[in-house]
Formats: C-alpha cells, structure tokens, sequence
C-alpha cells in the first residue's frame, strides 16, 4: 500500500509533465475497429480524435490527444470500451496523477468485475 | 430482497439483476433527442425520495430541469465561466504563462483541492476549447441540493439518494451521468437566484437523464483495490487483501 510521505502532501503535479502525472492511455485495434466514432462522442473529456477522411479505404483510427509528451487527458474510465461495439480499445495504462492526489490503495494492474 | 436466506448466493454464480445494473451501469453522455415522458421521470425520483439518510432526515431538495431553452442556457454560461476559470487558472497556454502564473495557479490548487483536481481541471480546459460539453445534450436534469441542516453527513444522504436513482434509472434503461461540473454555475448570481438556491440548501450535485443514443452500458476494468481486512485479535496486524483478482 502506498503512503502519502510529507514531501507528496506538498507538493501538487504539474498537470501536463509525465514524470509527474500518469495519465491513461488506450490502444485502438485497427483490424477491429470500425471507425463508426462512438468513442469520440462518448469521451467525457473529449479527449479521443478521429480525422475525418474522406480519402476512401476505412479512414483513420481514432487516437488519444496528447495534451504533452506522453500526457493526455484519459482518465482510464472505461466509458469507450462498455460503448464500442466491436471491442476494438483496451486500456494500456490507468489514471494515477502524482504527488498530492497519488493513488494510495489501487493497484495498476486493471481486472473485470469478480464474481466471488 | 434481504431475506436472510444463505441459498440466495453461490460461489462464482452469476450477477443477480441488482448486481448486474450495478457492474454494467456506465456514465452516459450521448443522448436522444427526445423528452422524457414526466411519469418516468418520476418514477426515477420515487428511487430517491425512498433512498436511506441519517436519522430519515430526507435532506434533499429536487429540481427537475425539463427545458431544452434552460438547459442549452446553462450550457452557454457552463463555457463561459470555463473560459473565464482557465484564462485566470491555465497555465499550459504559453511559456510566459507558465513562467507567472504556475505558483499562482497551485496555491489556488492548494485552496481548492477537489474542485481543481487534474480531472475537473482537464475538463474546464476542454470545455472553454469546445472540445467538451458540460451536459452533454441531455434532455432532463435532476438537480440536487442539499439542506445543510440535515443531520449527521448530509452530503453522504444525498450521493446515496442520487445512486438509488442513477440505478433505477438504469434498470429501466435509461442513462444517466453525474455532473459535478454544474457547480460552476453557482459562482453565477443569475443561477443562484433563477434555481432558488440559498440557505439551507447549497448545490450538491446534478444527474444528466435521457435515452442513451446506443447500447453504452457494460462492463469495464477497474483498479485491483488493496482492502485492509481485521479478522485475528487486537494484536494481530491486519492483513491486505488484493480486491478484485
């Protein structure tokens, strides 16, 4: 279990650097995927991007903004995998802002629901 | 219901409806555009005025935001004072912001810990760049508002009335969302004064409501959580179960 030392309890992230955030990340399955942009609408940061090509083939897979190197906006809520018909995004990384706000009894390790 | 009865659970056996509302029920926001009839909407409402609190205190108030005109209206001032909250706050705009206004923005961190946690904090930033939406287009709002004379945790009360409601609301195949962001509009007299909000109620929170625009709900993974279990004598350490492998 992690502890909240004195120095984390001082000291509030900078909200777009990596070493000091851990922000979510997805991956998108391009066999999968079928580019019907649910995810983008249902995003509650809005935070999922999907060029519009008109270019022909099957366009582009949607992608994560990076708001910085490796800093996004995901959360790791999971609303875009419950609403992707063809299961086509997984969660490669969760949500653990740093310092201040660390996660104190979540591990990173991300499982289903158990039926105990 | 609880009966009592040990035969109600095995081992491994799979979600009662309850359990399976409660695993699938996913935060919404993409809605039809089609109003609600109001007796659904009461009946969602009946899940909360039966909903538990402290000493059956009840203290909650309801408002039921039904209007496409009001809704669209917060919406607008939802950006606007994201606008206005990130241009003083965000300092991820420019080098020179960075370099004047970071210390500032932290001790305003400091002083409002959870309204300026990185998570909201994102969201306003998208908000004021219309990359998101505050409501999300929902046809209905239930605001809540708590009477700050209720006893013990009213604040407790009303997250507890407000799931019983999100949960049926689900069961009936409803969507919902919890927007904690609505209270941005309190640091707006115009809303204060148009939803009556003043002493003994303050803005607690708002549940979105509408007909989910596709199959949304399911499950999702969640973070394996460390549960500390005491179960030997006053001297034996407690041990640290891994919840949810």
């Amino acid at each position: 279990m992690e502890n909240l030392t004195i120095s984390d309890i001082f000291r509030i992230p900078d909200y777009d650097r990596a070493e000091e955030m851990q922000t979510g990340l997805l991956e998108f399955d391009d066999e999968k995927c079928t580019r019907c942009g649910i995810c983008v609408n249902i995003c509650p940061g809005g935070s999922i991007i999907m060029e519009d090509s008109t270019a022909g083939g099957r366009g582009d897979l949607p992608y994560l903004e990076s708001i910085a190197p490796d800093v996004t906006l995901c959360i790791a809520c999971g609303c875009c995998l419950a609403a992707c018909p063809t299961q086509a995004i997984t969660i490669k990384r969760n949500f653990n802002p740093g310092f201040f706000y660390k996660r104190l009894t979540q591990l990173d390790v991300l499982t289903y629901p158990h039926k105990y | 219901m609880a009966s009592g009865k040990p035969e109600k659970w095995t081992p491994g056996m799979d979600w009662n409806p309850v359990e399976k509302v409660i695993m699938q029920r996913r935060s919404i926001r993409s809605f039809r555009n089609e109003p609600l009839p109001d007796a659904l909407i009461q009946r969602v409402l009946e899940a909360g005025r039966f909903a538990p609190s402290a000493g059956n205190s009840q203290p909650w108030k309801f408002i039921v935001v039904n209007s496409p005109i009001i809704i669209s209206e917060m919406e607008r001032d939802a950006v606007r004072a994201s606008k206005f909250f990130m241009r003083m706050l965000d300092y991820s705009r420019t080098e020179k912001r960075r370099h004047y206004l970071k210390p500032y923005t932290k001790l305003m961190i400091r002083l409002q810990p959870n309204d300026l946690h990185p998570v909201p904090f994102g969201l306003m930033q998208q908000i004021a760049r219309d990359n998101a939406r505050a409501f999300y287009g929902a046809p209905t709002l239930i605001l809540l508002l708590e009477d700050v004379r209720g006893v013990a945790n009213p604040s407790t009360d009303i997250g507890i009335c407000g799931q019983n409601m999100v949960i049926a609301a689900h069961s009936l195949g409803l969507g919902t969302c919890w927007i904690g962001m609505v209270k941005i509009l309190t640091y707006m007299s115009k809303w204060r004064k148009f939803f009556g909000i003043k002493y003994p109620y303050k803005l607690n929170n708002c549940i979105a409501l509408g007909w989910p625009k596709g199959k949304f709900d399911g499950e999702v993974p969640r973070e394996v959580q460390l549960v500390t279990w005491f179960d030997g004598g006053m001297h034996d350490p407690p041990k640290i179960v891994r919840q949810g492998e």
